[in-house]
């Protein structure tokens, strides 16, 4: 160790009084210069599934909201454009505006409950769906991502209709579809969606086959006890099944 | 008698009695110390409280509210509001040309929910664990002139100026997640989403809140008084989600704020100017506030204080001045066989006052110069202990400036009360008849 006597030393102890007292211990404020990323922007088009339903925390937990948190980048801006019970037709009015006004770069649309309360057929379900999808694709410039039907025993809202115990203020039609008539509708829709997405370039997520696959291997329920709407499980299963399709369609693996 | 032979003659007087000198140097260091020390840490406390007024703005800052002003109220620091007044860029651009004004920000508030996802609140956190979402306000400012807005930042950083992924929260609303202020700086790097409202009225008649939503980063923690909100954003962010909020339909969210600016913060040319530019605003149809009548109170208590701590150092530096002047006086009586063969030799009075006041002034300025860096290291230290204490209770800590005019006063000051001090003995040395001298 250098040690410094006499004249020397004086002068080294000086010198770090002087570097103490010149020296700056408070912190600064800092600011940074990072350059903003490109804007990504997210609308979701749907029903009460995609407010949240009656999740936990419908804000936290409604699979769009976890779409947006789990697959998109930082920079995204997502708009949740869903109405509670919506319908395809509906959606037209309601939510078609709004997303064309945002230029999205994604749009997720998941349109079943609604209409099959409220008993559209098949055929003007499907030509409703092209209609929307084809708005929303805006000559291609978006990606559209259409989920169908998950199994009937499975519908959010028509199991709660079914069940004819407390309605939970849906708008349950007058007669109620019986599980066998209501399955051959939820396959007809399936069809319908398969065919609007095919003519329109929008991408099928298919929910029915992620619910049949959860259910049949004994996973947790998807739907809430009332069955009126999607439980946090079954909504985490819906956004992830968007994920997918999403990763597909774009190449990105990770936010 | 050359100034060089004055020199190198009180130069030998002091390698002859080192160890008096020593002590007078170390008394007039110990005094200068003090008085350098005292001052500072009475600067550095004036600044933090000014500071603590003004919120960590500038002095002559003026908040605008989106309000009509009061007349009754006129002139005092903190007005009630008249009625709702929106602000838009007709009322900034004639705000800015209000004579004494000097910068101009709009304040741009937004309604935002705010969620959390990965906060997991300890064992160790005050307050209710599960509150993932809140709803709270974010406030949008210039952050390229965050200087001038009365924000603080204590801990982490500002967030870049034209970010829409970057933002800063206040100690407040990391309460609402249970994190007590001491542990605030934890939230940083943390992301968040963050939802403008919008009320929506569907095509079957029910009211709708519908959101738009972004992702951001937590980047610092800052108190901030530019306007009501737990969350400080660039005026970017601040401005999408406050103009997809007022987009909505008011007869869903009559609530919504549609004024473009929720306020302005104007700072107007020096402390001075503030009545003149408040009068100037409130004539535009505006109502003010600033805290210039606390300011001058503040300022006027801190400078009794001063002058109280500076007197002090004064006489600390007198009684060692004391020091000098018997130190030397000590020397002229046992140098008085020297002086007087100096004399014989043909030394003149002159000669021998400038030897023995180079003494003097040498221990002056030595020890002053030794005393104004021990004094600004000690005002270090003690700002750091402060500093330290201050960001552990959550509070904007305390900046410890280097004051050089302050230390180069002290020295000459030192040095000159060093030469009249000793101007007493040096004089009698000088008086010595040169017989009278070797004689004795």
């Amino acid at each position: 160790m250098l040690r410094l006597r006499g004249p020397m030393g004086i002068a080294v102890a000086v010198l770090s009084i002087v570097a103490t007292a010149c020296g700056s211990t408070a912190a600064q404020p800092t600011v940074s210069h990072a350059r903003p990323a490109a804007p990504y922007r997210y609308v979701a088009v749907g029903g009460t599934d995609a407010t949240g339903g009656a999740t936990v925390d419908p804000l936290l937990d409604a699979w769009p909201q976890q779409l947006f948190r789990t697959s998109m980048p930082l920079s995204a801006v997502f708009v949740n454009a869903a109405v509670p019970q919506e319908t395809v037709a509906g959606a037209a009015v309601d939510q078609v505006p709004t997303t064309l006004a945002a230029s999205p770069t994604v749009v997720t649309v998941w349109l079943v409950t609604g209409d099959v309360l409220a008993g559209t057929s098949p055929a003007a379900y499907g030509a409703g769906l092209h209609s929307l999808l084809r708005a929303l694709r805006r000559g291609g410039r978006t990606t559209v991502l259409v989920g169908n039907s998950p199994p009937a025993a499975q519908l959010p809202g028509l199991v709660a209709c079914q069940s004819g115990a407390e309605r939970h203020n849906l708008r349950c039609p007058a007669r109620v579809p019986d599980a066998t008539s209501a399955q051959a509708t939820v396959t007809a829709y399936n069809t319908a969606v398969a065919t609007a997405a095919a003519s329109t370039g929008a991408l099928v997520v298919d929910l029915d086959a992620a619910v049949s696959s959860t259910v049949a291997g004994g996973g947790p329920a998807v739907l809430n006890p009332t069955g009126a709407d999607l439980s946090t499980v079954g909504s985490t299963l819906v956004a992830k099944a968007f994920s997918a399709a999403l990763r597909g369609a774009t190449g990105r693996t990770s936010p | 008698m050359s100034w060089s032979d004055a020199f190198r003659l009180a130069a030998r007087s002091v390698v002859r009695r080192p160890g008096r000198v020593a002590l007078t140097v170390v008394a007039v260091a110990l005094a200068a110390a003090l008085f350098t020390a005292m001052l500072t840490m009475a600067a550095t406390a004036q600044g933090r409280v000014l500071d603590q007024l003004a919120k960590g703005g500038p002095l002559a800052g003026i908040q605008v509210a989106a309000a009509a002003p009061d007349p009754s109220q006129s002139g005092s620091d903190n007005p009630s509001l008249g009625a709702s007044r929106p602000i838009d860029q007709t009322a900034v651009d004639r705000i800015a040309r209000v004579r004494g004004v000097d910068v101009v920000l709009p304040i741009i508030t937004a309604q935002t929910l705010m969620i959390w996802p990965n906060h997991v609140s300890t064992g160790k956190d005050s307050g209710p664990a599960d509150h993932s979402v809140v709803f709270d306000q974010m406030v949008g400012v210039d952050l390229s002139h965050v200087t001038n807005v009365p924000v603080t930042l204590s801990a982490g950083r500002f967030p870049d100026p034209g970010s829409t992924t970057e933002v800063d929260v206040t100690p407040v609303l990391l309460a609402r997640y249970g994190i007590p202020s001491t542990r605030a700086a934890r939230a940083v790097g943390s992301v968040v989403e963050l939802g403008a409202p919008r009320g929506f009225r569907s095509s079957n008649g029910s009211s709708v809140f519908r959101s738009r939503w972004t992702k951001a980063t937590i980047v610092g923690v800052v108190t901030q008084q530019a306007g009501s909100g737990g969350i400080l954003a660039s005026a970017t962010l601040a401005r999408a989600g406050h103009d997809w909020t007022a987009g909505g339909d008011p007869t869903v969210d009559s609530d919504a704020n549609r004024s473009p600016y929720s306020g302005l913060f104007v700072i107007a040319k020096g402390l001075g100017a503030v009545p003149q530019v408040r009068a100037g605003i409130e004539a535009v149809g505006y109502s003010t506030s600033a805290p210039e009548n606390l300011i001058a109170s503040v300022e006027r208590y801190v400078h009794v204080v001063e002058i109280v701590l500076g007197g002090i150092g004064v006489i600390a530096l007198a009684i060692a001045s004391i020091g000098i002047a018997t130190a030397l006086l000590a020397a002229v009586r046992e140098r008085r066989r020297e002086i007087g063969i100096l004399k014989a030799v043909g030394a003149r009075d002159r000669d021998v006052l400038r030897s023995f006041l180079i003494e003097a002034g040498v221990m002056g300025a030595v020890g002053g110069l030794l005393g104004t860096l021990l004094g600004l290291a000690l005002a270090r230290a003690v700002g750091t202990i402060v500093d330290g204490y201050l960001r552990g209770q959550g509070l904007a800590g305390v900046h410890v400036g280097t004051p050089v005019v302050l230390g180069v006063a002290t020295v000459i000051g030192s040095t000159l009360l060093a030469l009249v001090a000793g101007s007493v003995p040096a004089r009698r040395a000088a008086r010595l008849s040169p017989r009278e001298a070797v004689e004795q």
